[in-house]
């Protein structure tokens, strides 16, 4: 048996990597100054398919194969971003900005504060556990989101996918974009057609009555598949995806506090250091009293991703362990 | 792998191809989680270099180093194992196919980072110099990362301190599937590398006696004290990047013309039957011996234990600091 | 027998969702024939034969999602049964 690839797609959704081109497609049509640099781009389409057909619509001076050179890849996106232009840099992993931590942390999250100067620049990649092992699995959320300087996109869904680039390739800031490996092929409705979707705006996926999982990126899913069987019980769980986590839509963590008072906040990173602590420690600090309870954080162990399947697997949160969560928050 | 004869020469670049197609097919099948990076045509870089090296001479690799990794002696069945993630693959099932190592075998670990091995084989031979040993360390990266920093960052080091380390491009002409010339200045990598004050060499990567011969004077030199050495082997990676990679990069005509004019295990039979280093009948009994090799890794790593669960957070530091 | 089955072609590709059968069981089928499209996360795919013979049962059905490695029909050679 052999395969061949055939382009064209017959499923009317946009995929999650489609809904990328279409919303960067859209903006570069009307913004000349945007360009994308990456590896792999032109002729793959990078690594997971999020610019396929781009290089051939826009032609090479707009999307650009680079060698792998990260630091310098963030430094021309540094440069060129003071000098005017709206580069695309795409990481294709997150695992490997820390090739060019000095370019993005040092100097592109500081400009406007230094000199006064935008940098309207977008770092993309791919983030999240999946296979491939420790090295392509790290989560960098929390370093990102707590950068003065930079802001943090980290879609679930086609829609926000869309709405969310345009929105940062409107803005003349550093965004971190982040694109859950996993999610790469899921097909879902382009809901908000051609808007930008406002950074630090949640967006509630499932309606509730006795508790809420505040979440974002893949961890929606497993959250969403929690409030499944915790229906079946009779808890009806509120799922809410933050979608940005800088800026970061306190209104609805501080509402869903006041509603239910009983909050479960859910993400796959190390629970240690993980941004479940910020969230809940700042809501706390300005909601305690509308708590029933200590808000209850779910979150990976604190090792490494093993390539083994099912040891990445139960190194994030399951549906198990998000049910355990909400039956703590409703005992209060 | 004892590098006895001639003949082992080729026998150990055989494994490594029958390994490589079983794998990949493996792989499609979905019995390989994360998939793999398939080495099959860069089998003369892997053996030319490990028949150069002492047994407890160091090497750290690449996402490409089941080639590497075989060559310097581990077994089918612990590689195999690995690639399926189980307890008894080389680094327990955590590793996959990108992850392979064991420090105590000099083998410093394959790396998902872009030129990550050369700094830590560079590093290795910092700690051989410090200790007086007389071994060489030997990094490997791919001709993608003749664009990383850290690759030159490195080479200069090691040319700084004169450290016992050799450096080698397996160039297989294709970071995924981006041409070599097409982001690579100048696209001459012993020239590049001359700039830093070491012997420099452009070589052919698919005579696996070329490599052992320029390995060879290298360590010699490194042991010597003389410092570094810079070989870029040009070679050529018959598959995709990743298994499942079949882009329109290269033509097919391309890919024939090196399979069928320039393979290095064609080569080397050739070579060996025409100088009577070996018969057609050892030939066909090595071949047979091989394939059986590589169908027992198979069923090795098919009924091989998973990790166990309880396993998952092990290791993740000493456990002297006092974390729980 | 050849299998015909979806392929692992990435690190996170864990499924596939069969679209369309395009030579149904009993059918012959020739080397480099398209018998079946899928959808992958990156792109669709013609999974075609390289053999010869008589397409056997399909084993999945339209949108259904196949895992990664399996089967979703076989091509018989002549006088051979699934």
């Amino acid at each position: 048996m052999s395969t061949t690839t055939d382009t064209p797609t017959r499923v009317s959704h946009p995929s999650y990597s489609e809904a990328f081109q279409q919303g960067v497609r859209e903006e570069m049509t009307t913004n000349p100054d945007i360009f994308i640099l990456g590896t792999d781009l032109v002729e793959r389409g990078g690594h997971f398919a999020q610019v396929k057909g781009i290089a051939q619509e826009f032609g090479e001076s707009r999307v650009k194969d680079s060698p792998i050179s990260e630091a310098a890849m963030v430094a021309a996106g540094l440069g060129a971003a003071m000098y005017g232009l709206h580069p695309i840099i795409d990481l294709n992993f997150i695992d490997f900005s820390f090739g060019a931590m000095d370019e993005i942390i040092n100097q592109a999250a500081k400009i406007r504060f230094m000199f006064g100067q935008p940098v309207p620049l977008v770092i993309r990649a791919t983030s999240g556990v999946a296979l491939g092992g420790a090295h392509h699995t790290n989560a960098l959320e929390a370093f990102f989101a707590s950068t003065p300087g930079l802001s943090l996109a980290i879609p679930s869904c086609a829609n926000d996918v869309k709405g969310l680039i345009k929105t940062a390739l409107r803005v003349p800031d550093p965004v971190i974009f982040l694109m859950h490996k996993k999610l790469s092929g899921v097909r879902s409705e382009i809901t908000t057609g051609h808007q930008p979707i406002p950074f630090g705006k949640a967006n509630s996926v499932r309606p509730g009555k006795d508790a809420a999982i505040i979440t974002w990126s893949y961890t929606l899913f497993t959250a969403l598949k929690a409030a499944d069987e915790l229906a079946k019980e009779g808890i009806e769980v509120e799922v809410i995806d933050l979608r940005t986590l800088w800026p970061l839509d306190e209104d609805a963590v501080d509402a869903a506090i006041k509603k239910y008072g009983r909050v479960v906040i859910a993400d796959e990173a190390p629970k240690f250091g993980s941004l479940t602590a910020e969230i809940a420690a700042s809501a706390t600090e300005r909601c305690n009293s509308d708590l029933k309870g200590p808000i209850v954080r779910v979150g990976g162990v604190r090792a490494p991703i093993s390539a083994n399947p099912r040891h990445s697997d139960a190194a994030i949160p399951t549906v198990a362990g998000m049910i355990e969560a909400v039956h703590k928050v409703m005992k209060y | 792998m004892a590098y006895t004869d001639l003949q082992s020469l080729l026998r150990e670049m055989l494994v490594i191809r029958e390994f490589e197609e079983t794998a990949d097919k493996l792989t499609l099948r979905g019995k390989v989680p994360g998939g793999m990076h398939n080495s099959s045509g860069q089998e003369a870089v892997a053996v030319g270099v490990m028949s150069a090296l002492a047994a407890d001479d160091v090497i750290a690799t690449t996402h490409r180093s089941h080639h590497h990794t075989l060559a310097k002696g581990f077994t089918p069945n612990e590689i195999m194992a690995e690639l399926f993630t189980k307890a008894t693959g080389v680094s327990k099932g955590r590793g996959a196919s990108m992850h392979l190592g064991d420090f105590k075998r000099g083998h410093f670990g394959g790396n998902g980072i872009v030129g990550a091995g050369v700094g830590i084989a560079m590093g290795a031979a910092m700690g051989i110099h410090q200790r007086g040993d007389k071994n060489v360390s030997v990094g490997f990266v791919g001709d993608g990362g003749l664009n990383t920093g850290r690759t030159w960052e490195s080479l200069n080091m090691a040319v700084i301190y004169k450290l016992p380390f050799i450096l080698v491009v397996d160039n297989n002409q294709y970071a995924v599937e981006t041409f070599v010339g097409r982001v690579t200045g100048g696209n001459d990598p012993a020239k590049r590398a001359s700039g830093f004050g070491l012997p420099s060499f452009n070589i052919d990567g698919n005579d696996v006696l070329e490599v052992q011969k320029y390995t060879a004077e290298a360590r010699e030199r490194a042991v010597a004290g003389e410092g570094p050495t810079f070989i870029n082997a040009l070679t050529y990676r018959y598959n995709g990047h990743n298994v499942g990679e079949r882009g329109q990069y290269r033509t097919q005509e391309e890919i024939a013309d090196w399979r069928e004019h320039k393979d290095p295990i064609d080569r080397f039979t050739a070579y060996l039957l025409s100088t009577g280093d070996m018969s057609q009948a050892d030939l066909d009994s090595m071949k047979a011996s091989v394939h059986a090799e590589i169908e027992a890794a198979v069923a090795f790593a098919e009924s091989s234990p998973e990790p166990d669960l309880s396993t998952l957070t092990d290791g993740v530091d000493s456990g002297l600091l006092g974390a729980k | 027998m050849e299998e015909v089955f979806v392929p692992a072609l990435g690190m996170a590709m864990d499924n596939a969702v069969l679209l369309e059968w395009l030579k149904n069981p009993g059918d012959p089928v020739a080397a480099g024939d398209v018998i079946a499209v899928i959808e992958t996360d990156k792109t669709t795919l013609d999974l075609t034969a390289e053999t010869g013979g008589v397409l056997g049962k399909h084993r999945y059905q339209p949108n259904d999602e196949v895992p990664v490695g399996n089967t979703i029909s076989v091509v018989l050679a002549p006088g051979e049964v699934e």
